[in-house]
């Protein structure tokens, strides 16, 4: 296949990618949590593509989630990738064990009083969103399973390509 | 001597309290869990058996679990048979060498020797869809010298969306088949000592349960079964005995008879509850009825207190009681013979008799989060007869298991 | 039926006090468990998560005793499957 098919197909891909997201140009609900250095508020990643994701230390499924959410935001970090960790756990030191063991190496807050998942009508843990750059709330995955990263992985990609 | 309830619940047992993986006994990102256990069960002056339980449960996909399960069993020692001597106590009748599995040695058959050793596998298969169905296909086999079982079954588990109610429906069948170590069944009501013998028994036993699991607040979980089952076959104990004196110095000894049929129901509920104290309570209680007319009550109650380490202390208590099964007798009494013969059906086994058993134990362990569980515990259970040869009936369990998860 | 009074009993009784040192906590306990409900959020379930949570929580010992149990009482059965626990995925 030559270079410019390629091109020719992830653009239809993306462009294809970019209107079914429009579909739900809803935007996503605000917030101001509490994070490892200052406030995280959604408001001030206005411009990024942002992963939301729910989570807490009693989630199983939270533990092969996080290795994968590592990865997306090493990679596309320089493209405007910014994951964000809302931790749920009651009490924060079973959040600080968790992530002794699993670590994550991204953007951390903590919702310990559980107003934030209402607003975003969590129905199960973990839940991702993806945000756009307008701040459109544009993709919803419940729970995580690994034969669904790649798919997630090209929404990403998707978003980080539209202004 | 085994007796036919154990076999008879073979699938009951299979279906409904083992041979469906929960979502956490292998946790959702360990890939496989290996568990294994010794368990060693000494009655006072009778059975022992010794148990090696093994299981491994596997994630074959993100939507596949597979468990297998082994065990086996080693049985010896000595139970009561049924049969009473012309004092109405223990027999002293010699027997036949080798005849039924009694012992000549101890010149009695009041008392029966044998032994046994049994094996058995399980194989399970859970398929999850759509995040909130469940369906699960399990079966079963048991293989000892005078019994033999086979049982295939499936169970159905829907969550709500909010996954806060669990619907179950499953339903299991058993192929059972049931002979004497010596070969055949006696016919019934023949003289102990006459060697009549018929063919191998068998038996098909039926089960269904639906149940709804809720959780009731954030530190509770209920539970509610109905369960209703039917075996047809040859339900009788090809060993038991049943006796009938005449006077001082004549008894008859005959072999058991049971009904053909068993039609049997149970209302079980369960509660798991954690504490303001951080200690996790499960408590539940079953209500048992059945067409021979046994009516029973179950309650257990257990207390986990968990310490930092991940040790734990958990006291255990559990209340049993039945009524007589209405076939159920002490020995066959003598006016009646002489009036009309033998009654339709009659036995004199213990297990079936009005009795109450209470059972005390402690567990104690240790858990590794997520690399496994370290448990060790010790009961003791006595069963007291309204209306047997022997009052009572003592043992003692103690039971070593390990599990371990690998990702 | 005999009704005795068993050393079984005193332990009975001493069980159920252990985990309520008194009588408040054994109302609390009842409260608590039997008479709260609460429609849990998936993300309240921290505690249910827990294997010990588990209506059977430890299945190697509940097989056992069915086992030891069914060999030496008529009545049989009963346990089903149950639901519960984190809820996650």
């Amino acid at each position: 296949m030559s270079v410019l098919s390629k091109s020719v197909i992830t653009a239809l891909f993306s462009v294809f990618l970019i209107y079914s997201g429009h579909a739900n140009a809803e935007k996503a609900p605000g917030f101001s949590l509490k994070g490892d250095r200052g406030q995280i508020s959604l408001q001030k990643l206005r411009g990024k593509v942002v992963y939301l994701d729910f989570w807490a230390s009693w989630c199983v499924p939270c533990r092969k989630s996080f290795p994968w959410m590592n990865k997306m935001q090493q990679k596309y970090k320089s493209k405007g990738l910014v994951v964000v960790g809302i931790n749920l756990d009651e009490s924060q030191a079973d959040a600080k064990n968790f992530l002794k063991q699993v670590p994550g190496n991204f953007t951390m807050a903590y919702d310990p009083q559980g107003k934030t998942p209402g607003k975003y009508k969590v129905e199960v843990m973990p839940t991702s969103y993806l945000i756009d750059r307008r701040g459109n709330l544009v993709h919803t995955h419940r729970g995580f399973k690994k034969s669904k990263a790649d798919k997630m992985e090209a929404e990403i990609q998707a978003l980080l390509s539209k202004k | 001597m085994k007796s036919i309830q154990k076999k008879l619940a073979l699938a009951s047992c299979t279906l409904l309290s083992h041979g469906l993986p929960n979502a956490a006994q292998a946790a959702e990102g360990e890939d496989w869990a290996v568990d294994g256990s010794l368990l060693h069960y000494a009655e006072e002056d009778r059975i022992t058996v010794n148990k090696f339980i093994g299981t491994l449960v596997t994630n074959v996909s993100e939507s596949d679990k597979v468990k297998v399960d082994l065990v086996y069993d080693t049985m010896s020692g000595s139970t009561p048979s049924g049969a009473l001597d012309s004092a109405g106590s223990f027999a002293t009748v010699s027997t036949p060498s080798g005849a039924g599995g009694f012992s000549a040695s101890s010149g009695s058959t009041s008392i029966a020797d044998f032994e046994d050793t049994r094996l058995g596998v399980s194989l399970d298969w859970e398929h999850t869809k759509k995040r909130v169905h469940r369906i699960n296909y399990g079966s079963s086999i048991s293989v000892e010298k005078d019994f033999t079982s086979f049982g295939v079954n499936t169970n159905y588990a829907q969550d709500t969306s909010s996954r806060i109610v669990t619907y179950s429906a499953g339903i299991a069948a058993t192929f059972d088949s049931v002979r004497r170590s010596t070969g055949g069944t006696p016919e019934p009501f023949t003289e102990y000592g006459d060697g009549q013998s018929l063919d191998e028994g068998s038996r098909v036993t039926w089960d269904t349960i639906f149940g709804v699991t809720r959780v009731l607040n954030r530190r509770t979980l209920g539970q509610i079964n109905f369960s209703t089952g039917l075996s047809e076959g040859y339900l009788t104990d090809p060993y038991k005995l049943i006796s009938r004196t005449l006077n001082l110095s004549e008894t008859h000894t005959y072999f058991e008879d049971r009904p053909s049929s068993r039609q049997r129901s149970s209302v079980y509920m369960s509660m798991a509850h954690t504490t303001r104290h951080d200690n996790v309570m499960h408590l539940s209680y079953r209500y048992y009825w059945d067409d021979w007319d046994i009516v029973s009550n179950t309650i257990d109650y257990r207390l986990k207190f968990r310490y930092e380490g991940g040790f734990f202390i958990e006291p255990h208590f559990r209340y049993y009681d039945q009524t007589a099964a209405n076939f159920y007798m002490f020995s066959i009494p003598q006016e009646t013979y002489q009036l009309s013969g033998f009654p339709e059906y009659a036995s004199a086994d213990y297990r079936l008799d009005q009795m109450e058993g209470t059972t005390v134990g402690i567990n104690i362990g240790k858990t590794f989060p997520g690399k496994g569980k370290l448990r060790f515990r010790v009961e003791q259970i006595e069963w007291i007869y309204d209306n047997s040869l022997f009052d009572t009936n003592k043992a003692l369990v103690v039971q070593l298991s390990y599990k371990k998860l690998f990702e | 039926m005999k009704r005795i009074i068993t050393i079984h009993g005193v332990v009975l009784g001493l069980l159920l006090l252990s985990g309520c040192s008194t009588m408040k906590d054994f109302s609390n306990t009842v409260k608590d468990s039997l008479f709260t409900y609460e429609k849990v959020k998936p993300w309240q379930k921290g505690e249910l998560a827990k294997e010990d949570m588990q209506l059977v929580d430890d299945g190697m010992m509940t097989y056992a005793d069915d086992h030891i149990y069914f060999s030496k009482e008529a009545a049989t059965g009963g346990k089903g499957v149950g639901g519960g626990g984190c809820g996650c995925n």
